[in-house]
């Protein structure tokens, strides 16, 4: 064995991870060479020193006790800390509805606007196209049951030129109207008129077409519900 | 069949991992003595060996939900101990505060045996001579003397703890022991070399 692969297997000799084939060629060269004699007598007495250390060591009791304490408060300040994240979460998310409701709240609301455009002349839902929008004089939107103080139903030869008699005859008593097309050959206006006119409004329109159905009740109220159906013969 | 040992550690891992403080000091209780072993042996004075233990606990407890299992535990921990360790030992470096003389004496101590008085207190004077080379030793090859020589870990254990391969740790530990043997070799009759047989 040369003299550099006796200092190479020095270590594994130490460590008892050797050949056995390799401990016999390291002892022979040991036992004929000097110096590497006196390097296998050094690494000895350095791992006789190791062996004879007390390998364990005793924790303190303070610092046992120190770094458990440290934990604990290192999880009880994350578990704030959670809480915290979850309240301000919770703050930011309210303080978001509530600006939401009240920006909504003081919004233009969509029934307002209708009604400022039904004011202003434009149908109601089911309006009929076919009559201009400058014929149609319209009023509130019926967003309730009307009770009805008279129904009348005729049939004519042309329902959007009978339409548009009845909503003159409507102006002329100065009843206030609304129209829908039913289906393409009939029309409904629901005019509602002074109660002291109803009785003549209900025998002039009896002039635009064939009566087929007519209801009439009394109704105590100032102003009478009329609704007229006219359908294409 | 389940091995009782590891599944309880694997139990308290998942627990402390989840935030509970009181599974993580179980958990780290079986660890602790060598951990501060550890610490006493890379550190020069026992404040220093227990701020490092401190420190080291607090850096187990807030990654612990980064460990994977894809090493043993302890030798996770036992990497964040040498790391805390070292980043001491390199920031004391700097401001060079702990003479070499004062160097600790917790963690350098015989064991009790059958020696005569005389035997022990020889022993002693061999052990701090050692300790003072040791810490001369670069910071590499001290870390890695110590968790062989002294700490007993295995090749592939150092390798763990240090990230580095088994090769590049029996060349640290070669490199190290030469450089004590070299130091022995300067006081032979202290060590007692001419009169010992192979």
């Amino acid at each position: 064995m040369e003299h550099n692969d006796f200092l190479e297997l020095i270590d594994s000799y130490i460590d008892n991870d050797i050949s056995e084939s390799d401990r016999v060629a390291f002892l022979e060269h040991a036992s004929a060479c000097d110096s590497c004699a006196e390097e296998l007598r050094s690494a000895e007495a350095l791992r006789d020193v190791f062996d004879q250390m007390d390998s364990s060591v005793s924790v303190p009791l303070d610092l046992q006790a120190a770094w458990r304490k440290s934990i604990i408060a290192d999880a009880s300040a994350k578990k704030r800390k959670n809480v915290y994240r979850v309240i301000y979460a919770a703050a930011a998310a309210l303080v978001l509805v509530f600006g939401c409701t009240f920006a909504f709240k003081n919004a233009p609301s969509a029934k307002n606007v209708m009604n400022e455009t039904e004011a202003a002349g434009v149908s109601e839902s089911k309006s009929v196209p076919l009559y201009s929008e400058a014929v149609a004089d319209s009023v509130e939107t019926a967003d309730y049951e009307i009770s009805f103080a008279a129904e009348r139903k005729f049939t004519v030869e042309n329902v959007a030129d009978a339409a548009a008699e009845v909503e003159q005859l409507a102006t002329e008593y100065e009843a206030s109207y609304t129209a829908s097309q039913i289906d393409s050959n009939t029309i409904e206006i629901i005019v509602t008129i002074n109660n002291s006119a109803c009785e003549d409004f209900l025998a002039s329109i009896s002039r635009v077409g064939k009566q087929t159905m007519e209801v009439t009740s009394d109704t105590p109220s100032e102003t009478a519900a009329i609704r007229v159906t006219l359908q294409a013969k | 069949m389940l091995n009782n040992a590891n599944y309880n550690e694997r139990e308290l891992i998942r627990k402390a991992q989840n935030g509970d403080p009181n599974a993580f000091n179980t958990l780290l209780g079986a660890h602790e003595q060598r951990m501060y072993a550890v610490a006493c042996r890379m550190c020069k004075n026992e404040e220093d060996a227990k701020d490092c233990l401190m420190d080291a606990m607090m850096r187990v407890w807030r990654s612990i939900s980064a460990f994977k299992g894809d090493s043993a535990f302890s030798t996770w921990v036992y990497r964040i101990t040498v790391n805390t360790c070292l980043d001491e030992l390199r920031r004391k470096k700097k401001k060079a505060e702990t003479s070499i003389d004062d160097l600790l004496e917790v963690g350098w101590e015989v064991r009790d045996s059958s020696l005569t008085p005389e035997e022990s207190e020889v022993l002693r004077e061999k052990l701090a001579f050692l300790k003072k080379e040791i810490y001369q030793l670069p910071e590499d090859m001290h870390a890695a003397i110590i968790l062989r020589d002294i700490q007993g870990f295995s090749y592939e254990e150092i390798s763990n703890i240090l990230d580095i391969n088994v090769g590049t740790v029996k060349s640290r530990i070669n490199r190290a022991r030469s450089r004590l043997r070299k130091q022995i070799l300067q006081h032979p009759e202290f060590f007692d070399i001419k009169n010992r047989s192979n």
